[in-house]
């Protein structure tokens, strides 16, 4: 994913901005379940939907909403991918953060907490509460800090590898059930003559990505979440250095090989959809756009499965690695009853089905929240897969600090074209971490 | 081609020149290309699909369909280009006024302190827009102008009046005096001296920064980023970004969206080519 690379980039900038801005001597609040609604005034939203094909998404259920309570104006404030990130930082140091506002999980949502910019919604939307037993649990638990709950989870996303149903059948493969299989059905597409793997990682995040779910594979999530926070964290565990071997494998006998950090990862989707390559690793959000009418790989074609463990795995072999996206309300709000019950009016099943639906394609973070009727079969499927996931693995440049996250991602690069080794990767990673818990 | 010199005989023609020549009607030549090329490039593009653009960047489209320009038209290129066009006429208007009527002061009138003042008013050069941000949005917030027009052609024109007065007022300084002594003697007040006598003798110098002005609005990016949000108010630059997502990004159409951008800017360049140039000689010159 562009984002979370680029949010590593921006949050090492802005960490300071987010956390330590004017605000920084604020209290914490807590949200009350029982808190009386005054349906009246303004209520401004920070969204992420300001993309042409999105934008509708808010602005229509912005409209029922004040319908239903005429007292209440809702003010939009839509931002794409890249403008959201140098909005809210203006916002914040301003000291006018909307109400609701967006955020990512991991680091960038960590910044909003420390700064007690986000209100702790544990009470509202935790496991037990009406409003969370409608939620998708990991979703929700993604926005875990401190053990307190913080986010409105509104979407989820996570990576599957897609693959070329006719072309696994030419070379007479099936759906591999072990990593090794993998390595095994990629010799014999390539002996086919078709590119097993289309990688493009010129952008770097492609190959943390993989790197990423190896490791929730192969190391143990506590020893995972330990290693998260530099002030404990160790990298020790010998799964690290097993999952970078694991992926340099993959490199070798799947893909391009040291070539693809020259090749974009748009460009190795366009592969993959014109039929040019077996198999690509892809965010759910993606298949529609992998597979579709105006494509040379059609619908009917495009299979997925998770990216299969390795046999000898020893840490978590039903998690998946994926984050969804959500919205936290800001301590300085005047209007919190109203903002948590618009977010619940947002993440309702009916709006939720509308969201998870075409145009939009955002898999709704809400558990009634798919319809097989609209969706894309693919979609509802990996919904399933997603729901029945033991663990979220967040994306490994976004849940580590933005040292770390760097040091992952240009360390992994350097394994993809050979000039490094998977010890010395894990080298880079622990200094960098070492060096950021002596900063703390 | 050279002519025959004096030194050489009838007929004998002067190779060195015309190697020279030839070096530096190619050198023009790859330069043209190098220019060119990613404009032209960008507009071809925008008669693809994701496929072609993809397997085969370099080759021509496959057919002449305007359907992506269409397509970017009506997703809200339509909306970027009245917005930036509001903003840059607006302020471009704002931004040259303000900027001819105070270098007018500076250079005509008598007052105090002048080098000071000219110094304060050229100081503003040095201010980074990125440095007064925050306290930019706090106080457009106050005044209710954040998230509106106003916002943008305020900012533009502020943060444009320094370089353009610096620009006008170095012209003004090279007009003759006498000029305005002969309308006062003629009984013209000041103002009907700066609007009937000065104001059209710095037509050249005018136009040159109107030109420079578009330019900058047409592209800024900063301030229409954090002043304004939605589709209705976005400019040009800002808008261009929201076409592109992180997935599904019909880059067909972002081609044929850029090259509408860039249109105006283009034809406005050949049209106005001397006054181009001349812009930044005087910017760089003075």
């Amino acid at each position: 994913m562009k984002r979370s690379s680029h949010v590593v980039a921006v949050a090492a900038a802005s960490a300071l901005a987010l956390s330590a801005g004017p605000g920084s001597a604020r209290e914490a609040v807590v949200a009350d379940p029982n808190a009386k609604v005054e349906y009246s005034g303004t209520l401004s939203i920070l969204t992420k939907f300001g993309l042409q094909q999105l934008s509708p998404y808010f602005v229509n259920v912005a409209k029922e909403y004040e319908k239903l309570h005429p007292g209440v104006k809702i003010e939009l404030i839509q931002e794409s991918d890249d403008s959201v990130k140098g909005k809210t930082k203006t916002l914040v140091a301003s000291n006018s953060l909307p109400d609701i506002y967006f955020s990512w999980t991991g680091s960038w949502g960590e910044n909003f907490v420390r700064g007690n910019r986000a209100v702790d919604l544990t009470k509202v939307v935790g496991p037990d509460t009406p409003w969370g037993k409608t939620l998708s649990p990991a979703a929700v638990k993604a926005f875990e800090y401190n053990g307190k709950l913080y986010g409105i989870p509104l979407y989820l996303d996570a990576k599957f590898m897609g693959y070329n149903k006719p072309a696994f059948e030419k070379a007479g493969v099936g759906v591999p059930a072990t990593f090794e299989k993998l390595l095994e059905a990629c010799d014999a597409l390539r002996k086919g003559g078709t590119t097993p793997i289309s990688l493009g990682n010129k952008e770097a995040w492609p190959a943390v990505h993989y790197a990423g779910q190896l490791l929730a594979y192969n190391v143990p999530t506590a020893t995972l979440e330990r290693d998260f926070d530099p002030a404990r964290a160790k990298f020790d565990d010998p799964g690290y250095v097993a999952s970078l071997a694991q992926f340099k494998a993959l490199v070798d006998r799947c893909t391009d090989g040291a070539a693809v950090n020259g090749t974009s990862y748009a460009s190795s989707l366009q592969a993959f959809s014109n039929a040019d390559s077996a198999m690509y690793y892809q965010e759910i959000i993606e298949f529609d756009q992998a597979a579709s009418a105006d494509t040379k790989l059609k619908g009917a074609d495009f299979g997925f499965f998770r990216l299969p463990p390795p046999a000898a795995a020893k840490g978590d072999v039903k998690a998946i690695e994926g984050a969804p996206e959500g919205y936290m309300i800001n301590t300085a709000s005047k209007k919190i009853p109203l903002a948590i019950d618009f977010m619940k009016f947002v993440t309702a099943p009916e709006n939720a089905r509308v969201l998870s639906a075409p145009p939009y394609g955002q898999p709704s973070a809400a558990i009634d929240g798919a319809s097989e009727a609209t969706m894309n079969p693919a979609v509802v499927a990996g919904l399933k897969d997603i729901a029945s996931a033991s663990y979220l693995m967040p994306w490994l440049d976004t849940a580590n600090t933005p040292r770390v996250a760097a040091a992952w991602l240009s360390s992994l690069q350097a394994l993809v074209g050979g000039t490094m080794t998977p010890e010395a990767v894990m080298a880079e990673v622990k200094k960098a971490s070492a060096a950021d818990a002596k900063r703390k | 081609m050279s002519a025959p010199s004096a030194s050489h005989p009838a007929g004998q023609v002067n190779v060195w020149a015309v190697v020279a020549r030839t070096f530096l009607l190619a050198l023009l030549v790859c330069l043209g290309i190098v220019v060119l090329y990613p404009l032209i490039w960008m507009a071809l593009n925008g008669f693809k699909d994701n496929s072609q653009i993809f397997g085969d960047p370099f080759a021509l489209p496959a057919g002449w369909s305007w359907a992506n320009y269409v397509q970017a038209w009506n997703q809200g290129v339509r909306n970027y280009v009245t917005v930036s066009l509001i903003v840059t006429v607006a302020s471009g208007i704002c931004t040259v006024l303000i900027s001819a009527w105070t270098a007018f002061g500076l250079t005509r009138s008598r007052m105090p302190m002048k080098p000071i003042v000219v110094g304060f008013v050229l100081g503003g050069l040095m201010l980074s827009p990125t440095v007064a941000l925050i306290p930019l949005v706090k106080m457009l917030q106050s005044m209710g102008l954040y998230n509106t027009y106003w916002a943008l052609i305020i900012l533009y024109t502020a943060f444009r009046v320094p370089f353009t007065t610096f620009l006008i007022r170095a012209y003004m300084l090279d007009l003759p005096r006498d000029l305005d002594e002969a309308a006062t003697m003629d009984g013209a007040s000041e103002g009907q001296v700066f609007w009937r006598i000065i104001l059209p003798l710095c037509r050249p110098i005018i136009i040159s920064c109107v030109i420079l002005h578009v330019l900058f609005a047409w592209n800024e990016y900063l301030f229409a980023m954090i002043f304004t949000s939605g589709a209705d108010l976005q400019t040009l630059p800002v808008g261009l970004t929201s076409i592109m997502a992180r997935h599904g990004t019909n880059y067909a159409v972002v081609f044929a969206a850029m090259t509408i951008s860039a249109l105006p800017i283009v034809v406005i360049f050949f049209a106005a080519q001397r006054y181009f140039i001349r812009g930044l000689a005087e910017g760089i010159g003075k």
